[in-house]
């Protein structure tokens, strides 16, 4: 129930009532929030698996939307990009606003951390400057608590004029009446209503100024003031803007007062942290200096000039541990249940037409095969990213990593979508938009590739466990780590040819480290998998068929298929890797999805998975494999990757670039490899 | 529990002894706007309870009893300035007379949530010391501006309240308890003085000056302050600085501002190898920077409190 009658006559109504007229309507929250203030676990407590993933409209930045109960009610709850500010520095920062100005969303939940209050007001701030109400959720109390800061809600809920309620999120804490006072502002009865942020008489005169020439004519949905404020704060998207929108002379007026106050962008900021410190000054109580936070503690570790180099790597070699340990068992499992499945099919349809038992056994159930083998890796893969990225370790990798990645002309943050790579290069290359700078953007987009994703590595286990027994991990880590020097090198030869000069900011938050919230893990985890086993589902799937077609058209048989003589034209490139025609075929179809060189080479030999292992060691020297893989690890990415560039990029012409550059390094890795163990004699 | 009445007169006697002077029944009357009998007469009553002792030569003096009621008076009154301008956004000139009013009528528990709304502050708007809130600022080693020799840096310790349209003047030339002065060259006319604040050139009459209290730099101060600012990258683990500019490039000077490093903020060395990136401490926040963007923002190196007090000593 609305509480609207309840709670008495508003004086002064906070919000015009809504849901009166039309009860029908869902009343709309949007979730705003800075990055590291626990916002997607508030949005996941309160949404659960009502939730909805997607893309804003034409960009690549997630939107998360679900629905949530309450007191018989029904609310959309939009996750807004976690933004620091609202100017249009950022996608993020665009989409952000752009929603709350055009969508007008009924109430503006921001999520605020109590453990860095002031820093955390600063976007409420902006949010006040729009039309929506605001409701406050102060989370992460027992943060702020174990900082030593006493935060009080009431009295900066008093100070501020807008509800403010307590939250410890990961507890579950807050959630309800983070809803009540949604409620009680959607039905216009909170009593007071909150103030414009004061930022001082002399700009308030100035930002008067700027909105006289705009007059009547602010562009529809956007408040004058805002829009003068913003012109002052020097945002590009809203001066292209007021400029389409105004005629000439006004414009000019405009221009030459921006230009007389070139600064004003210092000045709004520290008014607002002016009164962000008037806001604070009574609800929040200082910690006495000396105290040694355990984030200082750990901090003195993890970006430690040597220790915090050893830790990451020391991580990183755990994942991979966990991988074999865990996962591995699992992966046989599973290829071993596909195994009997397939069996079991052939049984079943003994007197079917030979045809479909193959499409059926071979194509469908070894592509359905190949894909499950991947889920056990990719869960640990997830779960391990989720982890990191949860306690905030994530920030002090990119710290440590900017020491070397800014030889490639590379700042740190571009490591966080490059390590996303360990997972799915296509997170990669959708991950990039947190890089600031646009060239380096398109250099890290350029060398997510390089990056051995997990359906590489699940190839590259897979043939490493075939071929190298006991050494396998050794020769594991040996090629990943090739992949590494190569995608260095790459990022120091594009740098340097293509983009000399340019290099991004590198300003990050180090959020303070806190347990992990494992509900949220665990959803990022099912939602990443879902994507995937989606994708896989139907690509791999697609591709396992048409493979299975092409290898067996037009006679049945593989030795005379379109695939082999397409494997057998390139087989004069193979013979510099020492490998056959199949394994040409097999790097070939890696193109659509990379797990596909196992589904392909099971086919092409006849064999399901586990029969494929054992088959190996007969197909290929330990030279050979090695080349194949090096290969394998530098090859063109999946197909899904390379549509994630071209999205990334808007350039057919980059994209083609990327397609070159790395099967050119691909094959001529290989054969380096394969003709340098030649010259030395090694192998056999 | 005094009177209001004698709550005011303890105040004012506070007040004058606070600025080195004579405290004379005279005086008194001038700082309370009364009579001279009239303060003659109370200073009796107040005598009789043991508030203060009186006699020809030195004037009037508090009493161990005197001193602690007048302490606790004027620590309320200190507080209340200090909420109704930060809180309540008063302006400085207007807070004295408005605290005088509340600080009668404040309980021992207002009092204590008043404190710890406040946090830790330790002196009011003016500059001068809460009682109980932290170590008193000695008189000693502060002059009055109007005695500062040219061209020697000084911080403004505080000024004189009371007085509305000189709180206004001084606040309009951006003296405030904190801005770092020099005095550039004796004025023209004798009577006033040009000083250098927040890099402008200023004049002052003298007989302004004489109310506020200023204190020399010690030389590492002077020397940071001549230094100009310096890069965060320059600060060594430990050493804060205060954000001076901002340099270059629009995006990147949003996303500082956003960040909290607007200029006047103090910010901590955290981590800093010497060479990648570094670690600072900017509002409770710890953010880490690239070596090229650390050397863009610059700052005052802030000398270590204990540092400038052996220094002055």
């Amino acid at each position: 129930m609305w509480r609207r009658a309840s709670q008495g006559v508003a004086t002064t109504s906070a919000a015009t009532p809504q849901g009166d007229n039309q009860p029908e309507k869902m009343a709309v929250v949007a979730l705003a929030g800075s990055p590291n203030v626990g916002k997607s676990a508030v949005f996941n407590l309160l949404t659960g698996l009502s939730q909805h993933v997607g893309n804003w409209p034409g960009k690549t930045v997630e939107r998360k939307t679900g629905t949530c109960r309450h007191d018989g009610k029904t609310l959309e709850i939009v996750d807004l990009p976690g933004t620091y500010s609202l100017t249009a520095n950022s996608v993020e920062e665009q989409l952000a606003r752009d929603y709350l100005i055009k969508e007008q969303p009924d109430v503006v939940a921001a999520i605020l951390s109590a453990a860095n209050l002031e820093r955390n007001l600063y976007l409420l701030a902006e949010l006040l400057e729009l039309p929506s109400p605001v409701v406050v959720g102060l989370n992460m109390m027992d943060v702020a608590e174990s900082q030593g800061l006493r935060v009080e809600a009431d009295v900066l809920q008093a100070a501020l004029g807008v509800p403010v309620v307590p939250m410890v999120a990961t507890r579950g804490q807050g959630l309800r009446e983070l809803l009540d006072a949604v409620d009680r502002v959607v039905a216009g009865s909170f009593p007071s209503r909150a103030k414009r942020p004061d930022l001082g008489k002399q700009l308030e005169e100035l930002i008067g100024q700027v909105e006289q020439p705009i007059g009547s004519d602010a562009p529809a949905p956007y408040p004058r003031h805002w829009l003068a404020l913003k012109l002052l704060e020097g945002d590009r998207e809203v001066t292209d803007l007021v400029r389409a929108h105004l005629p000439e002379e006004r414009w000019k007026e405009i221009e030459a007062l921006l230009r007389r106050h070139e600064d004003a962008v210092v000045a709004i900021a520290s008014a607002r942290y002016d009164w962000i410190e008037r806001m604070v000054r009574a609800a929040l109580t200082r910690p006495r200096v000396g105290a040694i936070s355990l984030t200082e503690r750990l901090d003195r570790a993890a970006t430690h000039l040597y220790a915090g180099p050893a830790i990451l790597l020391g991580l990183l070699g755990l994942i991979f541990w966990l991988t074999y340990r865990v996962a591995t068992p699992l992966v046989e499992v599973l290829d071993a249940g596909v195994g009997a499945g397939a069996d079991l099919l052939r049984a079943t349809l003994g007197d079917a037409p030979p045809w479909l038992v193959g499409l059926l056994a071979d194509g469908i159930l070894g592509g359905v095969g190949a894909t499950l083998a991947l889920l056990p890796i990719l869960v640990v893969f997830f779960l391990a990213m989720g982890f990191l990225e949860d306690v905030g370790y994530v920030a002090r990798a990119a710290f440590v990593a900017d020491r070397f990645m800014h030889r490639m002309g590379l700042h740190g943050k571009s490591f966080l979508p490059l390590f996303l790579g360990f997972g799915c290069n296509v997170p990669a290359v959708l991950g990039t938009r947190i890089v600031d700078s646009e060239r380096a953007r398109l250099l890290t987009i350029l060398l997510a590739p390089l990056v051995p994703c997990t359906a590489r590595l699940a190839v590259l286990m897979f043939f490493t466990g075939a071929l190298f027994g006991s050494s396998a991990p050794l020769v594991a880590w040996g090629l990943v780590a090739c992949s590494l020097v190569a995608l260095g090198l790459s990022g120091a030869l594009l740098n340097r040819l293509l983009f000399r000069g340019d290099r991004p900011a590198f300003i990050m938050e180090l959020p303070l480290y806190h347990l992990p919230d494992w509900r949220t893990v665990g959803l990022v985890v099912w939602q990443r998998l879902l994507a995937f086993v989606v994708r896989a589902g139907t690509v791999i799937l697609l591709v396992s068929v048409v493979v299975w077609a092409l290898a067996t058209l037009p006679g049945g048989e593989i030795e005379g298929s379109y695939l082999a003589e397409l494997g057998r034209f390139l087989a004069p490139l193979g013979a510099l890797m020492g490998l056959d025609w199949r394994m040409m075929v097999a790097l070939l179809t890696s193109f659509v999805a990379k797990e596909n060189t196992i589904a392909t080479l099971a086919i092409l030999t006849g064999s399901q998975e586990e029969t494929l292992a054992a088959a190996l060691p007969q197909m290929l020297s330990a030279t050979a494999a090695v080349a194949f893989l090096v290969t394998q690890m530098l090859f063109v990415p999946c197909v899904a990757t390379v549509a994630a560039i071209r999205q990334e990029t808007r350039s057919w012409r980059w994209t083609g670039f990327s397609l070159v550059y790395l099967s050119a390094l691909a094959f001529a890795a290989g054969i380096a490899v394969y003709q340098a163990a030649g010259l030395l004699r090694l192998g056999v | 529990m005094a009177s209001q009445q004698s709550e005011d007169y303890l105040e004012a006697i506070d007040r004058l002894e606070e600025r080195g002077e004579l405290v004379t029944t005279s005086a008194l009357a001038r700082e309370r706007g009364v009579s001279a009998p009239s303060v003659t007469e109370m200073l009796r009553r107040l005598s009789e309870q043991g508030l203060v002792a009186y006699e020809q030569r030195k004037g009037v003096s508090l009493t161990a009893e005197g001193r602690r009621l007048a302490a606790s008076v004027v620590r309320r009154h200190r507080l209340w300035e200090r909420f109704l301008h930060d809180v309540l956004g008063l302006r400085w000139d207007r807070v004295d007379d408005e605290a005088c009013k509340l600080e009668h009528a404040t309980s021992p528990e207002v009092e204590r949530r008043l404190a710890r709304a406040l946090g830790n502050v330790d002196t009011c708007p003016h500059g001068h010391a809460i009682p109980g809130a932290g170590p008193e600022t000695s008189r000693e080693s502060t002059v009055p501006l109007s005695e500062l020799e040219p061209a020697r840096l000084a911080r403004i310790v505080s000024v004189r309240e009371g007085e509305a349209e000189l709180l206004r003047r001084l606040g309009s030339l951006g003296i405030r308890p904190g801005a770092i002065v020099r005095v550039e060259d004796e004025g023209d006319p004798a009577d006033s003085l040009v000083l250098r604040v927040a890099n402008r050139r200023q004049s002052l009459e003298r007989d302004l000056a004489s109310h506020v209290a200023a204190k020399p730099l010690s030389p590492e101060e002077a020397k940071a302050e001549a230094d100009g600012p310096v890069s965060i990258s320059d600060l060594v683990p430990g050493e804060a600085g205060v954000v001076r500019e901002l340099l270059a490039g629009r995006t990147f000077v949003a996303r500082c501002l956003a960040l909290g490093f607007t200029p006047g903020t103090q910010v901590r060395m955290i981590q800093n190898p010497g060479h990648g990136p570094v670690i600072v401490l900017v509002r409770d926040t710890r953010v880490a920077l690239g070596r090229g963007e650390a050397q863009k923002i610059r700052v005052v190196r802030v000398v270590r409190k204990e540092e400038a007090d052996v220094e002055a000593s």
